[in-house]
C-alpha cells in the first residue's frame, strides 16, 4: 500500500490532491489559493500534516522543474533557476516568490518531498526541439500529461506504453499543448511559447521583444501574464471570471471579447497543429485545465478541432480528461501518481514508462546565444 | 506600355528587378559585403534600369502603399528607420559604431531611400503581409511580423506562378509559400489567390539560418536586454558556432545534424499550423536562397509532400539572376503603376493594404513604443 500526495502550483490555486493506492481512497482534495500560498508558503506543508496520515511520497511543485531529485538533495541553485526571478520581482512579492519559499521549506522539512522535471528535462524530447527553449511546458504540465497517459491507457485497457496522445491545457494564464508518444512525452508547447492565452501572450515576437526591451525600463516576469485574451477584451481577469468572458465572448454585441476569443481558439488549434508534426496519428486530443470546466468553451474548441482534423484525415477522439478530484484540477492527481510511482506504488511502470527518472539538464541549458549572455543569466539566476 | 522596378533587401544581397510588359528587361542582385564597402554602386544601378514608371522602393517591415513623397523631406530619413525598419537612426549609429554588419545594411538602405526622396523617383514602399485587409484582424494581434514586405512580394509572385501555369482564374489559386532565406524562414498562406495569414522570420517555430525566430516569453525576460543585433542571432549559426552552410548541409557533426534537425522541424511545423489557415492548398511553393540547395530542397520535399505538390516559385519570364522576392517586387511596381499584373494586385488587394506594423499589439507594455517615432503621415 503506498499513500501518495501531488501538488499543482496553479495561477489562481495551488491544488493538493492524495490518494491511496490499495483503496483508491483520496485523501486530500483541496485547492489553496495562490495570494495565500504567497502570503504564507508553510500553510501547504501544516495542510498536509493536519490530515495525520502517514505519506510515502510527495511531489511538490517544482516551477520550470529540475531533474527528478529528492528535495533534501536539491541544490539551492537548482531550486532558484527552477524558480528564476528577477531581483525587483522578488520585492514585488509576485507568486513565485512563495513558490520558492515553499521549495526551500519543503528541502528542509523531514517530509519525502519530491521536486519533479518540466519537459524540457526529459531524455524523450529530442535536443532539436529544446532549442533557445525555457519552457517546453513546466512541471505541471508534466503532471498533466502523466494523467493523460493513465486516463487513455485505462479507458481502453491498453499499456502505457501504447498511449498517444496530444493533450491541451487551457489554463487561466497561459495554454499549452505536449505530445505523447508510446507512453512518453515527445514534444511541448509551453505557455510562453504557443499563441494567445486568456492572460499570456504566448511567444513573442523577436521583433517585439527588442522593442519592449528598449521602452521597457523594468523588465517584469508579470509581462509574460500580459497581452493575452484578457487584454485584448480589456477587461480586468481579477474582477471578470472566465465563464463570465466566455458567455460575453459568444455574444455578437461583445466585438472585442469576440476578437480575443477568435484568436484564443484559433492558436489552439495551431498549437494542435504544431504538436501534429511530432505525433502524426493521436489516438486523442485530451482537453485539460480550468477553461475546460465551461461547457459552452468545449463545445467550441471540440467543434473547431473536429472540422479541422476531419479536413487533415485525421480521426482522434476529442474530450476532457478523466478528474478523480472534486476541488482539485487534474494536474494535481498527475502528480500525486508521479509520487505513487516514485514509492514503488501501482504507478511505478507508468513513471518509469515515461522516463521521469531519466530526465537531466537544467532550465537554461538549451539557449544557444553567445557564451557572454548564457554565463550571465546561469550567474545572475541560479546565485 | 509600362516599365516599372523592385528594389528588394536580402540578408545577402539587394536586388533590382525591373520590368517592361510583364517581362524582365534589367536585373542586378549586389552583394551587400561589396555594398557595405560601396553603397554608391546601387545608386548606379538603379540608374541603369531607368526610365521607369515606378520603383517599389526596400520596404522592410511594410506599411500601406505610401508615395515617397508623401513624407516631408525633412522627416523623411527619421520616418525610414521608425516605420521601414522599425528602428531609431541612435540605434543604428550605435550599432555601426559597435560594427554590427546588419545596422551598416540597415543605414545602406536608409541612405539609398533618402537619395531616391531627393532625386525625386517615383519611388513607393509596399506592404507586409500584416496590413493587408484579407487577413483577419485576429490573426495579427500581438505580431509585428508576418511576413515581410519582401515575403509580400514573393507570394504575389506566387500567385501569378500558380495562375498562369495552370491556367485557373486567380479565384482558384491556394498555397503554402515556403520561404528559406539566408537570415530567416517564413510562411504564407494564400486561399482564393489572396493572402489569409502569415508567419513571419520573428515569429516561426524552429530556427532560422541566422534568426533565433519567435522567442519563449521566458527568454524575452530573461536575456531582458535585446538590441536589434540579438534578433540576428540565435539560429543555426549560433547552434553550431560555425558559419559554413557546407558543414551543416552535411550534417557534419552532432551539432550540425541538430541545427539541420531544428531548422526543418521549425519549418514542418510553420506549414502544419498554416494549414488551420489554408486547409486545402493545391501547392506548396518553396523560395528562398537555401530552398535552392539540394539537400534543403529534397529534405522538404520529403517532410511536406504528404500536405501537397512541393515545387519551386516559378520566375518571371525572363528572370534569371535576381530573387524572386526581387521579382514580386517588380510585379507589385508595375500593378500600382497600372501595367500588366493591375488586376493582380488589385484581387489581392494590396493597394488596400493600410497602416503600419505597429498596429496590433495589445501588450500594455507596448504603450510608448510609437511615440518615440516620427508621425506616420499628416
Amino acid at each position: 500500500m503506498v499513500t501518495a500526495i501531488g501538488i499543482d502550483p496553479g495561477t489562481k490555486s495551488m491544488d493538493v490532491f492524495g490518494f491511496d493506492d490499495e483503496t483508491d481512497e483520496v485523501i486530500m482534495d483541496l485547492a489553496i489559493p495562490r495570494v495565500e500560498v504567497t502570503k504564507r508558503p508553510e500553510i501547504v506543508l501544516d495542510a498536509i500534516r493536519e490530515i495525520g496520515r502517514e505519506i510515502d511520497v510527495i511531489v511538490g511543485p517544482s516551477g520550470y522543474g529540475l531533474p527528478m531529485v529528492k528535495a533534501s538533495e536539491a541544490a539551492d541553485a537548482e531550486i532558484n533557476a527552477a524558480t528564476f526571478i528577477t531581483k525587483a520581482d522578488v520585492a514585488r512579492r509576485l507568486n513565485i516568490v512563495g513558490l520558492r519559499e515553499l521549495m526551500f521549506l519543503m528541502k528542509k522539512s523531514n517530509l519525502n518531498v519530491w521536486f519533479p522535471p518540466g519537459v524540457i528535462h526529459l531524455p524523450t524530447v529530442p535536443e532539436y526541439r529544446k532549442i533557445n527553449k525555457i519552457d517546453l511546458g513546466t512541471a505541471d504540465k508534466v503532471f498533466t500529461a502523466v494523467s493523460g497517459i493513465k486516463d487513455q491507457a485505462e479507458k481502453y485497457g491498453i499499456e502505457y506504453s501504447e498511449t498517444s496522445f496530444i493533450v491541451l491545457e487551457i489554463g487561466f494564464g497561459y495554454t499549452a499543448a505536449m505530445g505523447i508518444e508510446n507512453g512518453k512525452i515527445v514534444d511541448g508547447v509551453g505557455g510562453t511559447m504557443g499563441g494567445v492565452g486568456y492572460m499570456g501572450m504566448g511567444a513573442v515576437d523577436g521583433e517585439l521583444a527588442y522593442a519592449l526591451a528598449n521602452t521597457v525600463t523594468d523588465f517584469s516576469k508579470m509581462m509574460l501574464f500580459d497581452g493575452g485574451a484578457a487584454a485584448i477584451s480589456q477587461i480586468n481577469p481579477q474582477q471578470v471570471s472566465i465563464e463570465e468572458f466566455v458567455s460575453l465572448a459568444r455574444q455578437d454585441s461583445e466585438q472585442q471579447m469576440k476578437l480575443a476569443y477568435s484568436a484564443m481558439l484559433e492558436s489552439i488549434i495551431k498549437d494542435t497543429y504544431l504538436m501534429l508534426s511530432s505525433v502524426r496519428e493521436p489516438k486523442e486530443i485530451l482537453l485539460s485545465g480550468r477553461f475546460t470546466r465551461i461547457k459552452p468553451f468545449v463545445q467550441d474548441v471540440t467543434a473547431v478541432l473536429r472540422d479541422q482534423l476531419s479536413e487533415l484525415g485525421i480521426e482522434a477522439g476529442i474530450r476532457t480528461l478523466t478528474r478523480t478530484g472534486g476541488e482539485v484540477k487534474e494536474a494535481a492527481e498527475g502528480a500525486a501518481l508521479i509520487a505513487n510511482g516514485i514509492a514503488g506504488g501501482k504507478y511505478e511502470k507508468l513513471v518509469e514508462t515515461m522516463e521521469l527518472r531519466k530526465s537531466s539538464g537544467g532550465v537554461f541549458s538549451h539557449i544557444y546565444m553567445n557564451k557572454e549572455i548564457r554565463a550571465g543569466i546561469e550567474e545572475t539566476f541560479s546565485r | 506600355m509600362t516599365r516599372a522596378a523592385g528594389v528588394d533587401p536580402g540578408t545577402k544581397s539587394m536586388d533590382i528587378c525591373a520590368i517592361e510588359d510583364g517581362k524582365v528587361y534589367y536585373e542586378n542582385p549586389l552583394d551587400n559585403l561589396e555594398l557595405a564597402k560601396n553603397p554608391e554602386r546601387i545608386n548606379d544601378a538603379l540608374r541603369e534600369a531607368l526610365p521607369v514608371d515606378l520603383i517599389t522602393g526596400p520596404s522592410g517591415y511594410g506599411v500601406e502603399p505610401t508615395r515617397i513623397d508623401e513624407i516631408p523631406e525633412r522627416i523623411f530619413e527619421d520616418w525610414y528607420y521608425n516605420y521601414i525598419l522599425l528602428t531609431t537612426k541612435a540605434e543604428i549609429q550605435k550599432g555601426i559604431a559597435d560594427g554590427v554588419f546588419g545596422a551598416i545594411l540597415y543605414k545602406n538602405m536608409t541612405d539609398f531611400s533618402v537619395w531616391m526622396r531627393r532625386e525625386k523617383f517615383p519611388v513607393t514602399f509596399i506592404p507586409g503581409v500584416i496590413e493587408l485587409p484579407t487577413v483577419p484582424y485576429y490573426r495579427k494581434i500581438n505580431k509585428l511580423d508576418m511576413g515581410t514586405a519582401d515575403k509580400l512580394a514573393v507570394t504575389v509572385l506566387g500567385v501569378h506562378d500558380q495562375s498562369s501555369r495552370l491556367g485557373i482564374p486567380y479565384s482558384d489559386v491556394s498555397f503554402i509559400l515556403v520561404e528559406v532565406g539566408f537570415g530567416y524562414n517564413a510562411v504564407m498562406g494564400v486561399e482564393g489567390g489572396r493572402i489569409v495569414d502569415g508567419i513571419g522570420g520573428t515569429n516561426f517555430p524552429g530556427i532560422g539560418y541566422l534568426t533565433a525566430s519567435a522567442l519563449d516569453g521566458e527568454l524575452v525576460q530573461l536575456v531582458r536586454n535585446w538590441e536589434r543585433k540579438d534578433v540576428f542571432e540565435g539560429g543555426v549559426v549560433s547552434v553550431t558556432g560555425e558559419m559554413d552552410p557546407d558543414a551543416f548541409v552535411q550534417r557534419k557533426d552532432a551539432k550540425n545534424e541538430i541545427a539541420f534537425d531544428a531548422m526543418m522541424e521549425g519549418i514542418k511545423k510553420a506549414v502544419a499550423s498554416m494549414k488551420v489557415s489554408v486547409n486545402n492548398p493545391r501547392e506548396i511553393l518553396l523560395s528562398g536562397r537555401w530552398a535552392k540547395q539540394n539537400e534543403i530542397k529534397k529534405e522538404l520535399i520529403t517532410r511536406l509532400s504528404h500536405h501537397a505538390d512541393v515545387r519551386a516559385v516559378g520566375f518571371l519570364e525572363g528572370a534569371a539572376k535576381t530573387k524572386e522576392t526581387a521579382q514580386g517586387y517588380a510585379v507589385i511596381a508595375d500593378g500600382l503603376a497600372g501595367g500588366e499584373f493591375k488586376q493582380l494586385i488589385e484581387w489581392m488587394k494590396i493597394n488596400e493594404a493600410k497602416g503600419t506594423a505597429l498596429d496590433y499589439i495589445y501588450h500594455p507594455k507596448f504603450e510608448g513604443v510609437p511615440e518615440r517615432f516620427v508621425r506616420f503621415k499628416g
